[in-house]
């Protein structure tokens, strides 16, 4: 471990040299096929790198629903021949794992054109089998709760958070609100249209405090990056991991980026004072702001007043592609999500607001472990 | 559930072979545990599925140190329950 970081010190710059998706179907409505949406996004990032398939030589791949097949199966279809191959399964937290060891790979000369490539297609049997047989522990641990769902972890987190920082649903709302209003400048985004806090307060309830709106939405789709060590217009500055941080043994409330952001500071030399976008990830609205008090854009002493700051002043700009919340959570996907959100905001691709955005922070969080995702990692970009 | 480390008493979900607690790996099966609700949630729909009525959820924080997610007709948060098999939940001071 010592010996890698010494060798990635002195390594060569790791840039994003193209980035490419597809649109965001609502699962109901997607008659594509996981296989399909992944080659999409692929090529697409390709030609933003201006590159062939030829050139590759390593390729990762995040799915749920690509099994049986793996990063090799597609590597065949696609006519690759990969010095380096990965499969990450870790979720909301596989596009930094990916890019991650991606950095890795370049760095020691284990390939020098990388494609990254996470999606899924659902369908609503898809999903329902994906959650009950997620791991071991979902499909054992909760005999006779059929209503035993992430919708109802993460509202009891919820219920612990608004208690733990006096939070109300409109505080809530009010950044649901904020990202549906992002969602609007996106057009890949499953749901676009204007929501208020009226609806918000009145819409169904599905495990309370949760409505909704407070959960994500489930949707098909893909995205991709290239990634090598020749200049590109976006560089990967750094990026942490910490996994297992409180060994599934505790409210929930605090993640793994409270440590993995504090060494991507220490190790770039940057805080978040200089990021101008945040991608976090957001499956349900609370981990949004677990996520930001740990990366330290909220301050934990005054949760609701700093959050309703943010909010106002958008700076920084929070989940600019209206997040998983509103864009749609496209499984495995929805790790890589957020390194599209903030390579487009990067390259003047985003909202009209955040154009000449410098530098942006995403993060990964993932893996329902038993009650709340165990892995948790963050990636710092930024213009070459 | 009730599955007990029987070096420092911890006991919890997921189901784990090396103790969180203390790094012990011998465990007591068949362990009464004991704790109290810290949220509960009544789930109106789920995975495409309405419960009417709903179904109750609740998340205890063990004495021993760990957390579940169980079930039962009407815990109340703050209550004292004991985790039965299957994670069902009666009031502590039932039995």
């Amino acid at each position: 471990m010592r010996t890698m970081s010494v060798e990635l010190l002195h390594a060569p710059d790791t840039y994003i040299l193209g980035a490419g998706q597809t649109s965001f179907v609502p699962a109901h409505r997607s008659e594509s096929s996981t296989s399909q949406l992944l080659w999409a996004a692929a090529q697409g990032a390709l030609a933003d790198a201006g590159l062939d398939i030829g050139d590759v030589d390593g390729l990762g791949v995040a799915s749920f629903t690509s099994a049986p097949d793996h990063s090799i199966d597609y590597a065949v279809r696609w006519n690759i021949q990969p010095r380096w191959l990965m499969d990450s399964a870790l979720g909301g937290a596989s596009g930094i794992d990916m890019l991650a060891h991606a950095r890795a790979a370049l760095a020691v000369g284990d390939a020098s054109t990388i494609l990254l490539v996470a999606g899924d297609h659902f369908n609503e049997d898809d999903f329902s089998r994906l959650v009950r047989h997620y791991n071991s522990s979902a499909a054992r641990d909760f005999p006779n709760m059929q209503a035993a769902t992430p919708n109802a972890y993460f509202a009891m987190i919820t219920q612990l958070q608004m208690h733990e920082y006096e939070l109300d649903r409109e505080d809530y709302g009010r950044l649901v609100i904020a990202q549906r209003n992002w969602a609007a400048e996106n057009p890949h985004a499953a749901h676009r249209s204007p929501l208020d806090m009226d609806t918000y307060l009145s819409s169904p309830m599905i495990a309370d405090p949760l409505g909704r709106y407070d959960c994500v939405p489930v949707a098909s789709g893909a995205v991709a990056v290239v990634v090598s060590s020749q200049p590109g217009p976006i560089r990967l500055a750094g990026v942490q991991a910490q996994d297992n941080v409180d060994r599934q043994n505790s409210t929930g409330l605090v993640t793994g980026l409270v440590a993995a952001v504090d060494r991507l500071w220490r190790d770039t030399g940057h805080s978040v004072a200089d990021t101008d976008v945040i991608s976090v990830y957001d499956d349900y609205p609370a981990m949004v702001v677990a996520q930001l008090i740990d990366c330290g854009v909220l301050e934990r002493s005054d949760v609701a007043g700093s959050l309703r700051r943010l909010l106002d002043s958008g700076l920084p700009a929070v989940n600019t592609s209206g997040g998983q919340l509103s864009a749609g959570q496209i499984g495995a996907g929805a790790g890589m999500q957020g390194v599209i959100e903030v390579h487009d905001a990067l390259r003047d691709r985003g909202p009209t607001a955040t154009r000449g955005a410098q530098r942006g922070l995403v993060t990964g969080y993932g893996m329902v472990t038993y009650r709340y995702g165990s892995c948790a990692n963050a990636a710092l970009l930024e213009r070459a | 559930m009730n599955r007990v480390c029987a070096s420092c008493g911890w006991a919890g979900l997921p189901i784990r072979e090396v103790c969180p607690n203390c790094d012990g790996t011998a465990w007591l099966e068949n362990q009464q545990a004991v704790g109290i609700v810290r949220a509960v949630t009544r789930v109106h729909r789920a995975l495409g599925s309405t419960f009417e009525p709903a179904q109750v959820l609740a998340l205890v924080e063990l004495d021993s140190g760990g957390w579940v997610i169980g079930t039962g007709s009407d815990p109340e948060v703050g209550a004292r329950v004991i985790v039965g098999p299957n994670q069902v939940l009666t009031p502590a001071g039932r039995l």
